[in-house]
C-alpha cells in the first residue's frame, strides 16, 4: 500500500499513457464507425459546427450581395449574352443526346441508369495541418456510408471515411493517405494519384515510356469501385526529372479547389463503375 | 495570485471541457477561415496545458482524453493519435507543475509555445510510425515554428477566458451548496 501511495503519481501517468497507446493500437486497424461514442459526439459537434458555418455564410452573403449590387447591371448584360449562347449549346446537346439514345438502342447496349446522389454542405474543416478531412451535414439517415465517393461540379473531392446518423467525415483527395487509380485522358496511360499537400497531387507509377505532358487531364478509371469512371481528378502541372527511377515524377493540380469547398455530392452507391 | 489547487476541481474540469468543446467547433470553422496559409489558431493546446498545471492528474487525464478524442473525431482517419499527444502534454505539464506555476503571461506563453511543439511533433511521429510513406510538408519546420508562436502569442487570451469561466462556474457551484469550504 505504501508503494502505491508513494508512486501514485507515476503509476497514474503510466496508466494514462498506456491506455492511450492501447486505444491507438486498437483503432489503427479498426473501422472507426464501430465507436458508438464517436458517432454520438459527432452528432453533438455537428449542429454546433453547422450553426457557426451558417452564421459565417450569412455574414459573407450580406457582404457579397453588397458588392454584387454594385456590379449587378454589368453582370446582368454579360449573363444575358452567356444564357443566349448556352441555349444554343443546350439545343445542340439535346440533339446529340437523342442521337446517342437512338444509336444505343440500335446497337442493343444497355443505357446506364443515373446514379443516386445526395447534396451535402461542408460544415467543418480539419483544424490541423497534418490531415485533410472535412465534415459534411449528411449521414447514414441520408444513405451515406463509408467508402462512398464524394464529388462536386469540378471533379473528385474524396471519399467518406466515417458516418454518423446526420454527419460524415470525408477524406479529401489531397490527404497523404488518399490514393486513386487514374487514366491520362489523352494517351490512356495509367497511374495512381496521391495527395501531396494543400493544393497538390502526385501521379505515381507512370513509366518513362508512357506519354504524359503538362496540361493533360487525369480521370478516374472506376476500377477501384469507389469513384465513377471518367470523373475529372486533375491536370498535369509539371513533370520533374527523376534520376534513375523507373517511374516519372509528375505533379498534378487538383481539379477541385479544396480551399473553397462548400457544397459536395455524395454518390450513394458502392460498385464497380468500370462495368 | 491564482491558488495552485482550488477547493473542488469540478468547476475547473467542467469549464475546461466546455471551453475545449467550443474551441474545437471554432477550430473547424471560424479559425480555419481566418488561417494565414498553413498557420491557424489552435487554442485547444491552451486547455490541455491549463489542465496539466491546474487540475489533479486524474482530472487532467480525463480532459486530455476527451479533448484529444474530439480532435481525432474532426481530424484525420485514426482515432487515438491526438489522445496520446494530449496525454503526453498533460503529463509533462503535471510534472512541471510540481516546481512551477503558470500565473504570469510570459510563462503561459512559453508553456503553450513549447507544448504546441510537443503536440505537433507527437502527431507527426505517430503518423510516420503508422505510415512510413507519410508525406511531410516541405516547409514543416517553418510551419511548426509559426504555429507554436501563434499559439504562444494568443495563449493569455484563452487563459483569461478559461479563468473567467472557472470563476463563473465556481460561483455557481457554491450557490448549489456543493463547495468544499
Amino acid at each position: 500500500m505504501n508503494f502505491l501511495r508513494r508512486y501514485r503519481f507515476a503509476i497514474l501517468m503510466g496508466v494514462l499513457l498506456l491506455g492511450a497507446l492501447t486505444l491507438f493500437s486498437i483503432n489503427a486497424g479498426r473501422d472507426p464507425e464501430d465507436s458508438f461514442t464517436g458517432r454520438l459526439l459527432l452528432e453533438v459537434l455537428g449542429p454546433a459546427m453547422e450553426s457557426v458555418t451558417w452564421v459565417g455564410e450569412s455574414v459573407g452573403e450580406v457582404w457579397d450581395r453588397y458588392f454584387a449590387l454594385v456590379h449587378a447591371a454589368r453582370q446582368n448584360e454579360e449573363l444575358k449574352r452567356q444564357v443566349a449562347s448556352y441555349r444554343q449549346q443546350l439545343t445542340d446537346l439535346e440533339e446529340l443526346r437523342l442521337a446517342n439514345q437512338r444509336l444505343t438502342k440500335l446497337l442493343g447496349l444497355m443505357a446506364k441508369e443515373p446514379v443516386p446522389q445526395v447534396a451535402a454542405q461542408v460544415v467543418g474543416v480539419d483544424p490541423t495541418n497534418h490531415f485533410r478531412t472535412v465534415i459534411i451535414n449528411k449521414g447514414k439517415r441520408d444513405g451515406v456510408q463509408t467508402q462512398m465517393p464524394v464529388v462536386n461540379a469540378q471533379g473528385v473531392v474524396g471519399r467518406v471515411i466515417w458516418a454518423s446518423a446526420h454527419y460524415a467525415k470525408v477524406l479529401l483527395l489531397i490527404d497523404p493517405n488518399a490514393a486513386l487509380e487514374v487514366l491520362v485522358q489523352r494517351s490512356r496511360a495509367r497511374g495512381v494519384v496521391e495527395g501531396a499537400g494543400p493544393d497538390t497531387l502526385r501521379l505515381k507509377y507512370v513509366m518513362h515510356s508512357d506519354d504524359v505532358a503538362a496540361g493533360d487531364r487525369l480521370v478516374a478509371t472506376g476500377t477501384d469501385g469507389v469513384f465513377p469512371k471518367g470523373a475529372l481528378v486533375g491536370l498535369v502541372r509539371a513533370i520533374k526529372p527523376e534520376g534513375k527511377s523507373v517511374f516519372q515524377n509528375i505533379e498534378v493540380e487538383p481539379a477541385v479547389d479544396f480551399e473553397r469547398l462548400e457544397e459536395v455530392l455524395v454518390i450513394l452507391q458502392r460498385r464497380d463503375f468500370a462495368d | 495570485m491564482t491558488p495552485k489547487r482550488e477547493e473542488s476541481p469540478w468547476p475547473r474540469l467542467l469549464a475546461t471541457l466546455l471551453l475545449g468543446f467550443f474551441l474545437n467547433v471554432l477550430s473547424t470553422t471560424l479559425f480555419n477561415w481566418w488561417a494565414l496559409g498553413s498557420v491557424k489558431l489552435m487554442p485547444l493546446v491552451v486547455m490541455v496545458v491549463s489542465a496539466g498545471f491546474r487540475l489533479p492528474l486524474w482530472g487532467a487525464g480525463a480532459v486530455a482524453v476527451a479533448l484529444g478524442y474530439l480532435g481525432d473525431l474532426v481530424s484525420g482517419g485514426v482515432v487515438g493519435l491526438q489522445v496520446i499527444a494530449c496525454l503526453l502534454v498533460v503529463c509533462i505539464c503535471a510534472l512541471a507543475q510540481r516546481k512551477l506555476e503558470i500565473n504570469s503571461w510570459p510563462f503561459q506563453m512559453l508553456a503553450v509555445g513549447l507544448m504546441s511543439l510537443v503536440l505537433h511533433l507527437t502527431v507527426i511521429g505517430g503518423l510516420m510510425l503508422a505510415n512510413r510513406e507519410h508525406l511531410m510538408p516541405s516547409r514543416l519546420p517553418w510551419v511548426l515554428a509559426s504555429q507554436s508562436l501563434l499559439s504562444a502569442l494568443t495563449a493569455p487570451v484563452f487563459f483569461a477566458l478559461l479563468e473567467a469561466m472557472v470563476r463563473g462556474l465556481t460561483g455557481l457551484w457554491r450557490l448549489m451548496g456543493r463547495g468544499g469550504a
